[in-house]
This record gives structure tokens, sequence and C-alpha cells, in this order.
């Protein structure tokens, strides 16, 4: 019985990986293909993509704490649904970009609440989930800037990840655990600075990720352009397996620390921007599961606050530019590091 | 009059994002909405808690 519940537990892993992949390259697909086709200003180009990212990770929160009251509800299957009506609807860009948000929104929902429930206390099973959006992302901007991949094809892409997760997940929701227990923080840690310290932690990293990552100008060179998302993508995949084997505090702040130095320092390097990327990105899945710790019955709301957390660090770089981004960028990881230090407990799963 | 003021005041928070828009721009409405929705979320935290604390 027990090998037999590991089995769906495996396949709905290996289901949300794959569909996640596909759902971030129809989002950038979308995106991408619509901002290379020149039919408006660059000021309605930054709005879009703004309005996206508040979609996408602002509502977040809302509908996790929605499907959390409301267990049954297909929301992953949904928001894939609403991904193939914004891809159909791709010759309106303002209707297309709050169905892809919205979509993409609900989509991740689903798949973060499926990661927490069944995670077993392990936090590896969050770091793959969300690993594989990271090359979503890069390859669907590939794909759209591109501008040769019919549209069709990621729709054709979205409606086989809907029936596979009809078929894997949906049917399983019932027996899945009710609570997402984890023991990543220090017991003597308040609910407030569990919650609070990893969210500025997100914030801050994206905040410091984003103006570093406009620092490195290779990556525009079609060599190395997928080069930050395979890093994202290595890093968030392998920082649950680590944290789970040698503690939570060493693997965030110890990886934290030394990607403020390699990319500070060397972000000029592709190959130092890699390993760089793959260190920022490993306490990803620690600090998703450090929240989930303090809200065992609301995995969707514990999702959803790190991805308001992203989000809030995401729209200042709309906004204003940093004059010395590679000292901005040590001094803030070394803050990010700093809020996990003080929440984090050391032991390993 | 009461009822009046309601109405007004009403009004007056359905149409503020939009003053602001007009007023500040983009920027001031993202601002707006991101502000709302930290809020919005801190409450759900704390509903959250309390039903997590009761069901143990």
């Amino acid at each position: 019985m027990a090998g037999e519940v590991n089995v769906v537990y495996r396949n709905s892993l290996i289901v949300y990986t794959l569909s996640h992949f596909c759902v971030d390259f129809s989002c950038f697909f979308m995106l991408f293909a619509w901002h290379s086709s020149g039919t408006h200003s660059d000021k309605a180009a930054t709005l879009g993509f703004l309005a996206y990212n508040v979609t996408a990770f602002g509502l977040q929160p809302l509908i996790g704490y929605f499907c959390d009251a409301h267990r049954k509800t297909p929301v992953e299957a949904i928001g894939c649904f609403l991904l193939i009506a914004g891809l159909f609807f791709m010759q309106c860009p303002a209707a297309s970009i709050a169905l892809i948000g919205l979509g993409n929104a609900c989509f991740h929902v689903g798949g973060g609440i499926d990661c927490l429930r069944n995670a077993g206390g392990k936090m590896a099973r969050s770091g793959v989930f969300v690993s594989a959006g990271a090359l979503g992302v890069g390859v669907g901007t590939l794909a759209g800037k591109g501008g040769s991949l019919p549209v069709y094809v990621p729709m054709g892409i979205l409606a086989l990840c809907t029936v596979l997760i009809f078929a894997f997940c949906i049917r399983h929701k019932e027996t899945s655990n009710e609570k997402a227990v984890f023991s990543v923080t220090k017991p003597e840690a308040g609910f407030g600075a569990i919650v609070f310290l990893p969210s500025v932690s997100i914030a801050v990293r994206s905040f410091a990720g984003s103006i570093i990552l406009a620092q490195a100008a290779w990556r525009t060179t079609p060599a190395f352009f997928l080069f930050p998302a395979l890093g994202a993508f290595l890093g968030k995949a392998s920082g649950g397996f680590l944290a789970d084997s040698i503690g939570a505090r060493k693997v965030a702040v110890f990886s934290l620390l030394s990607s403020s130095v390699l990319l500070a320092f060397w972000y000029a390097s592709p190959w130092a921007f890699i390993i760089g990327i793959a260190l920022f990105n490993m306490n990803m899945p620690v600090t998703l599961c450090a929240i989930a710790s303090v809200l065992p019955r609301c995995p969707g709301l514990s999702f959803g606050i790190t991805t308001l957390a992203l989000l809030c660090g995401n729209v200042p770089t709309f906004f204003m530019s940093v004059a010395n981004p590679s000292a901005v960028f040590a001094v803030l990881t070394v803050v990010s590091a700093l809020c996990l230090c003080f929440v984090l407990d050391g032991k390993a799963r | 009059m009461k009822k009046y003021k309601r109405i007004n005041n009403t009004m007056f928070d359905a149409g503020g994002p939009l003053v602001l828009l007009f007023i500040f721009g983009v920027p001031a409405l993202i601002i707006v909405l991101v502000v709302g929705l930290i809020v919005l979320t801190v409450k759900l935290i704390r509903t959250a808690r309390k039903k997590n604390d009761d069901e143990g």
C-alpha cells in the first residue's frame, strides 16, 4: 500500500514538473512573441510585463487561500485552460496577458500545494517542482523571440499537460496528505519571524538577482543565452536535496554568501555566473518549506506568500536603476543570508 | 445624510486608484495594487494562523 502511494506521489511530481516547464514556456513564448512583434511602444511592453508579473505572482496568495479551503478544486487544470485561452487571444494583448497571468498563478498554486502536502517533510520535492519553471522561462523566451514557432504548438502541449494532470494528479487529490509538515525552522523562532524573515530574504534576493542579471552583457549572445536559466534550474533542483542531507541553514547561508562573491566579482564570466546563479537559487525550496512549516494546513497560502515576496522584490526593478549593481548585490545577498540565519534550523532531515 | 456619506466614501474608494493613475501614472497604481495585495495577504495569514491553532 505504501509503495503504491509512493508511486502515485512520484508520478504526480513528474507530471507537475513537466507541466511547470510547459506552463512557463507558454507564458514567456506569448510575452516575447508579442514583444518581438514591434506593434507597441517600449512603455507598453514594460507595462505588459509588469501587469503579467503582478497578476501571476500577486494573486497566488488569494488563489492559494481559496484552494486550501476547497481542496478538491482542480486549480492546476483550470490554470492550463486559462493559458490555452490566453494563447488563443494573442491578437488582443491585454486580454491575453491577463489570462496567461491568471492561468500561471492557478497552475503554480495547484502544483505548489501538491509538492508541499506530499513532500513527507523533505524539501527536495518542492525544489524539483519549481526548478523546471526556470528552464521553461529561458526556452520560452528563446522561442518567442525566434518568431517561427506556431502558436498551436504551446496550445497543444498545454492540452496534453491538462490530460496528464487529470490522469495522474487530480484524482489522487483526496488521498493526499491533509497537512504539509516540515521541521526546517528553529523551535524558539516565533510565527511572525518565520513568515516575515524568509519573505524579506526572498524579496531581497529577487531584487538583487534582477540587478545582477542585467549586468551580464554576455547573456544576449546565442551560445550563452540559456546559462542563467540553466543555473537557476540546477540550483533550485539540487538545493532541496542538499538541504535535506546537510541541513537547511548551512545550505541557505553558505550558498548565498558564496554566490555573492562569485556573482559580484565574476559576473562577466558565463561559467562563474552559472555556478553563482545555481548557488544563489539553492535556498528557494528552503524558504518555501520554512514558511509552510508554520502554516501546515495552508500550503497554498504559504506558496503564495513566497511569490508575493518575489513580486515585491521584482517591481522596483521596473522603476529604478541602481548606481553600483555589484556592490548593492553583494550587500543585499548578505542581508538575505542573515534573515535566513535567524530562523533556520541546522539539522539534516 | 449618513447614507450619502457612505455612498460617497465607496465611490472615492473605488475611484482612488484611478485618480492615482491619472495624477501619478502607472507606477503609483502598481504600488497601490501591490500594497493592497500585501495587506490582504497579511489578513489571510492571520486568519489561517487562527484556523491552524484551532484545528491543532
